[in-house]
């Protein structure tokens, strides 16, 4: 945002390195050289906005294009956003510090619900009216992608379109169709709206009319031209090896949350966990070959100047071809002084070979996640780890002088009894227990095991779609149970805020009676839910009150299974049949074999794609 | 015939300019960021020992968040032979808009050895000749007190204890003050604090009109004892 009038605004606020832009590798272009001006908003603070790989990859895609120029902008902090509203200043874009409003489409990633308010305050600061019904032909078009557009129905009223799935090739149709409409002169938004809505991937909320049953339940969500899709399937990418991939990232002066080289392993997961909303949306499983991730890593290093190295997917050891990447990648980054991470370790894939390759192993804690406390609960969520893995994982860790182990687990998981809540205290002493079994001369000193625990949410798009999220007053007395089991001081639990989680399944289950309490939320000036310093559960209680709202509707009641969801106008390839099916194993305290092994018939290999496991 | 030659440097200075945006990056942003200049740019770092190796950078004088600077050196630890030509332009492409590097050289000094650093301040105020005036009051003054943060809580401290000498002046209804501060640690001022002594003490800088009062700090200048300048 260069303005050297707001140079006092800067000099007041926290961390205005967040405001300035600048940074090495950012794109320039000449405005007046391109057909079209992409503003692409990240509704959080800068620091985690750089960090999105989506993002990145998006921003680079858009820029190769030379007809198109792509800049970034982020959420200003709640003393920026306060200062801006006194001075009248508008939301700007880093690049070219043009305000929003210059802009020819405007694409959010919303990658939580609770980001909401904050992309609805950065339309408000960019002078633009909120709801698309509102908005002129001479006003941005505004597009929301990433995963919280499965079902983004909350935001339907303020969104003129969403790119459902990959990116990649939809954003670029999608923008062409604007710049060739504006170009022969007959655009307005309807028109392109329309076209728009024809495009493999894109939903465009407003052409689908919603009906209720009398127990306002929805009846049916109807297309309003005969032209466009009943169902809007999901885009996908179907060559990884093809796929574009930035030679060169943004370098951000201020530390970021994720400040390094990350490689996109491979797209979905091989798994099937059944509260896992990214195992199940992202398939089918498309890896990339090791030959061309060390290309891109090598690139980047060069390009960047970063130390550190992250392989990222859903999964890594999942990946068919891991020990070549590492052993190929290793080759060189060890004289560079490049460590390599690997986030997303499996329990039952931590070997010893593993920890001495991977540096993010041999610093720091180390992390694991069974999820539940019980096999009997593991088994209904499909988590297929057992006790004996993570004995083996952690003992493997003590024998290599680590002391420092966090556990992740979920309490209101369907079926969850007070004997899973015990259980998850039984596993935190056993794996003290473990630690003390190691021979004193390999072991670090004093050991320390913490505990996390989060609560359910039943994410569209997953075998537990349909279930009903445990009431507020149960969470809290699950978490008191938990806390009450665990005396021990070398165990450290933390819990996760129960009312976040029940506002956070509000929006993640809504539909778009909830526009109402967005409006008044924005209005009264909400923003950045998903941060501690400004959740304000009674201020949302009253917002939902006033709105006519019943939380209950979305959380506590669970979905009748023959129910027409607020998802369903969404075709994610998994299908309902198999959701359906996975459900019912779960009941029945069923396994389900991973992809490698077994095909499960999810659906999603009628997207088709350049994968291993898939027929 | 033997040539005999100094001990192959194990350090290279760089010499650079902070300016614009940049001054709104903290010192350990900016050490951060130096660190992959200096690896983009292909020089050969040399690295600390460790589980961590990190390359070996030491700073003049950090910066503080809001103060400009045309005069920086940063001394790098190398490994093996440069060539401080093909460095300084490896550099050169390496940074983006408010970073200029200006000098690659083998360093002969210490940083110990900076005794003054000056300062160029610019206000803009709305009434520029009045405010001009009286700064030259206040500076003109004995003792000038601020609240300055120290390790040991607040405190109040006399900044004409750390200003060696000063200038005021007005040009094109812009105040200039250009200024010498001592920069050994007992009398080290972060110059920000001669703000605050002129927000708390004239009628410049309200902080009801941010954007039509402002002013900017700019580092300009590092040195000895005898003042020359430091190299």
């Amino acid at each position: 945002m260069p303005n050297p009038n707001i140079s006092s605004v800067l000099k007041s606020v926290t961390k205005p390195g967040r405001y300035v832009g600048g940074e090495f590798n950012r794109v320039l272009k000449d405005k007046n050289k391109v057909k079209l001006r992409f503003a692409f908003c990240f509704p959080d603070t800068y620091e985690i906005g750089m960090s999105n790989l989506g993002v990145r990859i998006l921003y680079d895609v858009l820029n190769k294009d030379p007809e198109i120029w792509c800049e970034r902008a982020y959420a200003p902090w709640v003393d920026m956003k306060r200062e801006m509203d006194k001075y009248g200043l508008p939301l700007r874009c880093h690049e070219s510090g043009d305000p929003l409003s210059d802009f020819d489409i405007i694409g959010f990633t919303l990658q939580y619900e609770l980001c909401y308010t904050t992309a609805l305050q950065m339309i408000k600061s960019a002078g633009i009216p909120l709801l698309s019904k509102d908005r002129t032909d001479d006003m941005p078009i505004i597009i929301g992608g990433g995963p919280c557009a499965y079902n983004a129905e909350p935001l339907a009223d303020f969104f003129d379109l969403f790119s459902i799935g990959e990116g990649e090739e939809n954003l670029l149709e999608i923008s062409h169709l604007l710049i060739d409409m504006k170009q022969s002169g007959k655009y307005t938004r309807k028109d392109f709206l329309h076209e728009a809505a024809k495009i493999e991937g894109v939903y465009v909320p407003s052409l689908y009319e919603v009906s209720y049953n009398d127990d306002g339940t929805i009846r049916a969500y109807t297309p309003i031209y005969e032209d466009i899709p009943t169902r809007v399937r999901k885009r996908i990418i179907a060559d990884m090896d093809a796929a574009p991939y930035p030679e060169k990232f943004v370098m951000p002066y201020i530390e970021t949350v994720h400040d390094r080289i990350v490689l996109e392993v491979y797209r979905g997961c091989i798994r099937g966990c059944r509260f896992c909303q990214a195992g199940m949306v992202y398939r089918p499983i498309r890896e990339k070959s090791p030959e061309v991730l060390c290309r891109e890593a090598k690139c980047l290093y060069e390009n960047t100047g970063y130390d550190e190295i992250s392989l990222i997917s859903l999964s890594i050891s999942d990946y068919s071809r891991l020990s070549e990447l590492t052993d190929s990648l290793i080759k060189w980054t060890d004289d560079k002084h490049v460590s390599l991470s690997l986030p997303s370790l499996r329990i039952d894939s931590f070997s010893e070979e593993l920890m001495h390759k991977i540096s993010s192993v041999r610093l720091g804690g180390i992390t694991f996640a069974p999820e539940a406390g019980t096999q009997r609960l593991r088994d209904v969520i499909n988590k297929n780890v057992t006790e004996d893995d993570l004995m083996r994982a952690v003992g493997i860790a003590f024998r290599n002088g680590k002391n420092s182990v966090k556990l992740y687990f979920m309490n209101g998981l369907p079926t969850e009894t007070d004997e899973d809540i015990a259980g998850i205290a039984d596993l935190a002493y056993k794996v003290v227990g473990e630690y003390y079994k190691t021979p004193k001369e390999s072991r670090g000193r004093g050991v320390s095991v913490t505990v996390s625990v989060s609560c359910f949410i039943p994410k569209p798009f997953t075998p537990f779609q349909w279930e009903r999220q445990d009431s507020l007053e149960r969470l809290v007395e699950k978490q008191k149970l938990l806390r009450d089991k665990i005396k021990d001081k070398k165990i450290t639990y933390n819990w996760h805020e129960a009312k976040v989680s029940q506002i956070e399944a509000v929006f993640a289950r809504g539909d778009r009676r909830l526009a109402p309490a967005l409006l008044t939320a924005v209005e009264r000036g909400v923003m950045f839910d998903a941060w501690d310093e400004c959740f304000d559960y009674d201020g949302w209680l009253d917002i939902f009150k006033k709105c006519g709202i019943d939380i209950g509707y979305y959380t506590t009641r669970g979905f009748g299974i023959d129910e027409t969801l607020p998802w369903d106008i969404i075709d994610c390839g998994v299908t309902k049949e198999y959701l359906k099916r996975e459900r019912a194993r779960a009941y029945e305290g069923v396994t389900t074999p991973s992809c490698a092994e077994h095909c499960n018939g999810c659906g999603a290999n009628k997207l088709g794609g350049v994968n291993k496991w898939c027929r | 015939m033997v040539q005999i030659v100094d001990r192959i440097p194990d350090t290279i200075r760089v010499a650079f300019e902070k300016t614009g945006d940049l001054q709104y990056i903290s010192h350990l942003d900016l050490v951060r960021t130096m660190n992959k200049i200096l690896v983009r740019a292909g020089v050969p770092l040399k690295y600390s020992e460790g589980f961590n190796p990190k390359p070996k950078m030491v700073f003049a004088s950090p910066l503080s968040i809001g103060v400009e600077s045309i005069c920086e050196l940063m001394d790098v630890k190398i490994a093996g032979e440069v060539d401080l030509q093909k460095i300084k332009a490896s550099l050169e492409r390496n940074v983006s808009d408010g970073m200029k590097i200006n000098d690659v050289y083998i360093p002969s000094s210490k940083f110990s050895d900076i005794k003054y650093m000056s300062y160029l301040i610019e206000l803009t105020t709305h009434d520029p000749d009045r405010s001009a005036k009286q700064i030259s009051e206040l500076f003109s003054r004995p003792s000038v007190e601020v609240i300055k943060r120290t390790k040991n809580g607040d405190a109040p401290y006399n900044v004409k204890n750390s200003l060696y000498k000063y200038t005021v002046s007005v040009e094109n209804g812009v105040i200039k003050i250009e200024m010498m501060l001592f920069s050994d640690t007992s009398s080290f001022l972060n110059p920000e604090y001669i703000i605050k002594a002129i927000r708390e003490n004239t009628d410049a800088l309200s902080p009801d009109s941010p954007l039509t009062e402002y002013y900017s700090i700019m580092r300009t200048g590092m040195y000895r004892s005898d003042l020359t300048v430091f190299r």
